[in-house]
């Protein structure tokens, strides 16, 4: 038996069983239905009825909300360093404030024996 | 959800989109599939209220499981399940009989005998459909026949059996069904091959033409 002959008897074979397949028992049919209906019943639905490749089978609002405590967390550190930084830049603008508004000259600073005498003052 | 409605409706343009399978989708190739879905595990399991079972265990899991997929992914998963639950049956029944032979000897073993039964009358009976165009003998050479025809698929070793079904029956290539069998393409084409010499010795050894 050569291929061709394999496959020509295997579609032989096939248009009987396809043939007696339409004869099953009502009893049967009715049994197959029932299964059928119950399984649809239980037919699990994505939201939307749509997934684009890659993406969980399993998308759902569910997923997205299982992803918000860490949306939340990098929201939260980004708002705090921001926070951070501009009282940094507040402290900054405060000191320059005092040293412009003060009476002595911010060049005064600069030299090192006035320096000397407020470490010596100081201590 | 409007963003999902705007994929939905361009996803044909899109081919990294794939529409889901419908309920109504789901069940059309439910329906389309169940019949030979129910006479592969009668081929399998012999016994028809175990078939109606495992046809029915098998459709459950695909819905539950898989009833999110793409349509065109049904046929592949349904014949992994539809065969997983064939095994998961023979593996139940495995341990089921051995305690049953352990505590009884009173194990009732008549069920598995509706092929020993077969009656090509009672088929001849039950389909009246097209009688006037063909001669009541004809009727009982044709149900003759089939029964010869499954009672050897029957008698095929059961990976042969699969491969056979799977690759002429639900119409699988190669690469499919050795998917779905978890084997190689080798291991497929040798497995019908096999298959399909040992039906048509039988068939020769039983004097049945085609």
């Amino acid at each position: 038996m050569n291929n061709r002959d394999e496959l020509q008897f295997a579609y032989q074979i096939r248009r009987r069983l396809s043939a007696d397949v339409g004869k099953l028992p009502a009893a049967t049919l009715v049994r197959l239905r029932a299964g059928r209906e119950q399984a649809l019943a239980r037919q699990r639905q994505a939201v939307g009825g749509v997934r684009a490749a890659g993406m969980p089978a399993t998308f759902s609002f569910g997923w997205l909300g299982q992803l918000a405590p860490l949306v939340v967390l990098v929201g939260g550190l980004v708002s705090i360093n921001y926070w951070h930084q501009s009282q940094q830049t507040l402290e900054i603008a405060d000191v320059d404030t005092q040293m412009l508004v003060d009476e002595l000259p911010p060049h005064a600073y600069l030299d090192k024996g006035f320096g000397a005498w407020l470490v010596r003052s100081g201590q | 959800m409007a963003f999902w409605c705007i994929i939905r409706r361009e996803n044909t343009k899109n081919p990294r989109v794939r529409t889901l399978a419908t309920p109504k989708e789901l069940s059309d190739f439910l329906t389309e599939v169940e019949r030979r879905a129910f006479k592969q595990a009668v081929y399998a399991v012999r016994n028809t209220e175990s078939a109606l079972d495992v046809v029915q265990d098998a459709m459950m899991r695909l819905a539950e499981k898989y009833g999110d997929r793409p349509p065109e992914e049904l046929p592949l998963l349904f014949q992994r399940i539809l065969q997983n639950a064939i095994r998961d049956y023979f593996r139940r029944t495995k341990v089921r009989s051995f305690w049953t032979t352990l505590f009884s000897s009173l194990g009732p073993s008549g069920n598995d005998s509706d092929a020993a039964d077969f009656d090509p009358l009672e088929t001849l009976e039950a389909q009246p459909g097209s009688k006037q165009a063909e001669s009541a003998e004809d009727e009982v050479n044709r149900a003759r026949t089939m029964a010869v025809i499954e009672k050897e698929i029957e008698k095929l070793p059961a990976r042969q059996r699969e491969a056979f079904l799977l690759r002429y029956w639900e119409d699988m290539d190669v690469a499919e069904t050795a998917e779905v069998m978890g084997c190689s393409e080798g291991s497929v084409k040798t497995h019908c091959s096999r298959a399909t010499h040992a039906l048509a010795v039988a068939m020769k050894a039983k004097g049945v033409t085609l």
